[in-house]
């Protein structure tokens, strides 16, 4: 059989199957309302989804994943900074990694915290769940993207870890809600700026990552609430 | 970066997936419903389907076009034959290669070898229509039917060989 005699009844075959279907515009169903909201969730982000994909590759200040402590063999011991039971070692690659060190949790903490307000323009992307957390994506439509997550204890099955790559960006220290935190500021006027605290009550690590200014980046992280 | 990023998310590609989506779903589902016979699995089969949709939206150039109508036939019919073997599995159960799917009358098309390739299990024929008919990559059909591009490749040379085996016995000539 030729490639060419192939493609010729291929498409013959194509055309057939699809004058064997109903026309579309007679195909008239009402999905269920779980089917239009994950749609509607796909939609938006397929209107992102190179940003999305590029996001994924090219993070900037960003959750980059959860990496076992193994890992971490070339963190300067000397850049080590504690809150509460979590710790910040700074990696010779100018990243920073959080991690849990205090008492392991028996189960994964029952707590979940949400930005009560996004702000204007900004719409939801996706939200990644992982075992002892979650992550909001929101972007904008010139393709901004703004990033809300939380971290809770390791339990004896899970880890606590989060790096965030923050190559190029001045660390100071800021408050939220009057107590330390880090923020991350970007001097190139590319990336996003990013804020790292802790809240003490649950001992839980929240960070947020947007392109908004300072005071706006903090506004945004004294407004998290967390739900009960 | 800023700059970057919005070239790649063209605003042609957000408004070609939303005039797919309210285009076709309702197509999309006839089919997936046909074949699952479940509507709550049917309605699943089509998010499935527009989800390897999204992924590969460089690929379609008119969302109004025969071919953009066909891929979008043969992703969903390749979504939900997968759901039907994932719910059903069974070692009695014939393998989804062997699943028939969508099924076409043969008196609509008169070529030989285009009879054959409908009487092709689905499986096989979602692959020949795809890189034969809609001209897709050996990659690229593997992302959309979401194997890897070994497994696509083997499956391409089994349904050529069963479509051989079928032009064999009705004597169609090759």
């Amino acid at each position: 059989m030729t490639e060419e005699a192939l493609k010729k009844a291929a498409r013959l075959a194509g055309a057939a199957l699809l004058d064997s279907l109903p026309p579309p515009e007679d195909c008239d169903h009402v999905f269920a309302p779980v089917f239009e909201k994950k749609m509607s969730r796909l939609l938006r982000r397929a209107r992102h989804m190179g940003l999305y994909t590029a996001l994924r590759r090219i993070a900037c200040f960003l959750l980059a994943g959860l990496i076992g402590g193994s890992v971490w063999l070339t963190v300067d011991a000397q850049a080590r900074e504690r809150f509460f039971g979590w710790v910040r070692e700074e990696t010779k690659s100018t990243s920073q990694h959080y991690f849990y060190e205090g008492e392991s949790a028996d189960e994964a903490e029952n707590v979940r915290y949400r930005l009560p307000e996004i702000p204007e323009g900004y719409s939801e992307l996706d939200v990644l769940d992982s075992a002892n957390g979650q992550s909001f994506l929101y972007a904008n439509d010139d393709g901004e993207i703004l990033d809300f997550g939380y971290l809770t204890k390791r339990t004896k099955t899970t880890s606590s870890d989060i790096f965030f790559q923050t190559d190029g960006m001045e660390k100071k220290q800021v408050a939220v809600h009057g107590l330390p935190a880090d923020f991350y500021l970007d001097t190139s006027g590319k990336i996003a700026n990013g804020v790292v605290w802790v809240d003490r009550e649950a001992d839980v690590l929240c960070y947020l990552s947007g392109y908004l200014s300072e005071e706006d980046l903090i506004a945004l992280a004294e407004s998290v609430t967390q739900e009960k | 970066m800023l700059i970057y990023l919005q070239m790649i998310d063209a605003p042609e590609d957000r408004s070609k997936f939303e005039v797919l989506y309210r285009a076709y779903r309702g197509l999309m589902f006839y089919i997936a419903n046909r074949i699952l016979g479940n509507s709550e699995d049917a309605e699943d089969a089509v998010h499935d389907a527009f989800v390897i949709v999204a992924e590969n939206m460089k690929k379609i150039s008119d969302p109004k076009c025969p071919k953009t109508r066909g891929y979008l036939v043969t992703i969903v019919e390749s979504r939900a034959i997968d759901r039907y073997r994932r719910k059903n599995l069974h070692p009695s159960q014939p393998l989804s290669e062997d699943f028939p799917g969508w099924e076409v009358p043969e008196d609509r098309v008169e070529d030989g070898l285009a009879k054959c390739i409908l009487r092709l299990p689905a499986r096989y024929r979602e692959v020949i229509l795809l890189r034969y008919d809609q001209g897709y990559s050996l990659r690229e059909t593997a992302r959309m039917l979401k194997l890897s591009e070994n497994a696509a490749a083997k499956l391409d040379w089994r349904a050529r060989k069963k479509l051989e085996a079928i032009c064999e016995e009705e004597g169609v000539p090759l």
